[in-house]
């Protein structure tokens, strides 16, 4: 404890800021830019899917012929913002169109905001490219076994891979299904077999009657590998995965 | 209970109370169905609106006015002033028909950090700033608000604040303790104190320290004796935390501490845990004041102690 507190107050104060921002500054790892990145990934799918909404509305008072005949966001905007009306209406065999004659100013909000749209899919295929990398150099084992998707978005449930490593094989069966664990807990509904698991291809691949034993296999290794890649072991994802492989055979 | 449960419940309280509203109410007019607007026009107390939580049909109007009216502010339609300095240092109430509004004399002029009202007024013949203090979001503001006796947050006094959070509590403690006094800010969270600790830079009266509140050993080099601890921490093991931090108390100094029950023990009753907490600080402090922060943090206590 401080003795003399009241002679220098303003050393005191700023021993203060300084233990703390050290501390602050030791406190970013990993774990913040992973948990940044996935967070910032499912929010770029959010904001695609509705500015992609947006412009198909947009682009039914135009030409509503193409309504529906696109399915994917990302060729139905460069269409947009590359082809004039009737190189369009080529393409999709029309002749005439229901669809209003725009004025050529009316037009550049359209361009736009198409342009805006591809430009935010290529943000999303920079930060997925950059969340690769860091997955694949932080935590080795658990990329190897699940690939990005699942383990990006366990790591955004746990927060950190310590976090991660304390969970144990059941808990890991069951995230991404906390809806339905819980709808079980409570009315005694059937108790859910996967959560983010099923995604991975051994689980969906194999018969609907082993599903739940493959979930259970596979959660058991990730939460060995989670344990080896919190202490920086060695890599044996490989050997764990092929012993999985053989046993689900 | 399950949602279908509570509306329904909900739905019979609502039916229960028409017909006593049409024969009873006479005073509350057609304008009474509108969302507790009017329900305490003959209970005059201050505030008759029930905060957090208690929106059931048959706690709301006059019984939960009831309940509580023991420690609210009334409004006296007599004064023509009703704002008033209150006896902790730099605070003041403004009492108002429905509900009152709480302000502590601002530190900085011109700056509110979370978007708070400031203005100014002239109170005794003194032109102060003045910052709104949302008593809602702030246990110690609902405490003083529900008229605790005693803090200890004297002009000049030195307060350690445990869970001190984004700093919203703290600024408030801040301008109580004034420009002698000093608040060391605590908490564990990283992203939170890079809040705090843009607000402390501001401040000449705080300082922020990121430390685990359950080892006071790690930041024991920091501090030095305190007039005032509160602490504010949504724990299992709230109480013992407290005990642990009481050594850096002066002897005389209060412990001020803000109960979740909640955090405790969510299976048990708030009551029995406040009676077991009770327990627990009385066999080394002397507990001064407590008070139920029921309307505005449900299931939290405010416990006022006292270092032997």
């Amino acid at each position: 404890m401080i003795k003399d507190f009241d002679k220098n107050r303003e050393e005191c104060r700023k021993a203060c800021f300084e233990f703390t921002a050290e501390k602050l500054r030791v406190s970013v790892n990993q774990d913040n830019f992973i948990v940044q990145a996935i967070s910032e990934i499912n929010e770029l799918d959010k904001l695609v899917n509705m500015l992609s909404r947006r412009l198909n509305e947009y682009v039914g008072l135009y030409l509503p012929e193409l309504y529906g005949r696109i399915n994917d966001n990302k060729t139905f905007a460069r269409l947009i913002s590359t082809k004039t009306k009737k190189e369009l209406m080529e393409d999709i065999k029309i002749t005439k169109t229901i669809g209003a004659e725009f004025e050529d100013e009316d037009l550049v909000p359209i361009v736009n905001l198409a342009k805006q749209i591809i430009a935010l899919f290529e943000l999303r295929d920079k930060t997925e490219k950059y969340l690769e990398l860091i997955l694949e150099k932080y935590m080795p084992n658990v990329h190897h076994m699940l690939g990005t998707t699942i383990t990006a978005k366990l790591m955004l449930i746990a927060g950190s891979l310590r976090h991660l490593s304390l969970f144990p094989a059941s808990t890991i069966q069951m995230l991404g299904a906390e809806t339905a664990l819980f709808r079980h807990l409570k009315t005694g509904a059937r108790c859910p077999k996967y959560g983010f698991l099923f995604m991975h291809p051994l689980v969906a691949n194999s018969k609907q009657k082993t599903r739940g034993k493959a979930a259970r296999m596979l959660a058991t290794k990730v939460s060995i590998l989670t344990k080896v890649d919190y202490f920086k072991g060695e890599f044996v994802a490989d050997k764990l995965l092929e012993q999985l492989e053989k046993k689900l055979k | 209970m399950s949602f279908k449960e509570y509306q329904a419940e909900r739905e019979k309280s609502k039916g229960r109370q028409k017909p006593f509203r049409k024969s009873g109410g006479s005073s509350r007019g057609s304008s009474s169905r509108g969302f507790n607007r009017d329900s305490n026009r003959n209970s005059r107390s201050g505030s008759g609106r029930s905060f957090g939580g208690n929106s059931s049909g048959s706690s709301r109007g006059r019984f939960s006015d009831r309940k509580f009216s023991r420690d609210k502010p009334r409004f006296d339609p007599n004064l023509k002033e009703q704002f008033t300095p209150i006896k902790f240092s730099n605070t003041y109430l403004d009492i108002k028909r429905r509900g009152v509004d709480l302000f502590t004399k601002n530190l900085t002029p011109g700056i509110s950090f979370f978007g708070e009202r400031t203005f100014h007024k002239n109170v005794n013949g003194e032109n102060v700033e003045l910052r709104n203090w949302e008593y809602k979001r702030s246990k110690l503001g609902s405490a003083i608000v529900l008229k605790v006796s005693q803090l200890g947050l004297k002009e000049g006094a030195k307060v350690l604040y445990l869970g001190a959070s984004h700093g919203f509590t703290p600024s408030f403690v801040s301008d109580m303790v004034g420009p002698d006094g000093f608040v060391f800010c605590l908490d564990f969270a990283p992203r939170v104190v890079r809040d705090l600790y843009l607000l402390c830079q501001k401040r000449n009266n705080m300082a922020p320290i990121i430390a685990d509140a359950n080892a006071p050993e790690t930041y024991e080099k920091l501090i030095p004796e305190v007039d005032v601890i509160f602490m504010d921490i949504a724990q299992r093991d709230q109480v013992g935390i407290f005990l642990k931090n009481i050594k850096f108390l002066k002897e005389g100094g209060f412990g001020l501490l803000a109960l979740k029950a909640r955090s405790v023990d969510v299976t048990k009753n708030p009551k029995d845990v406040f009676k077991i907490a009770r327990a627990e600080l009385e066999e080394h402090l002397m507990i001064v004041d407590y008070k139920e922060l029921d309307p505005y943090e449900k299931d939290h206590c405010f416990f006022v102690c006292k270092k032997k």
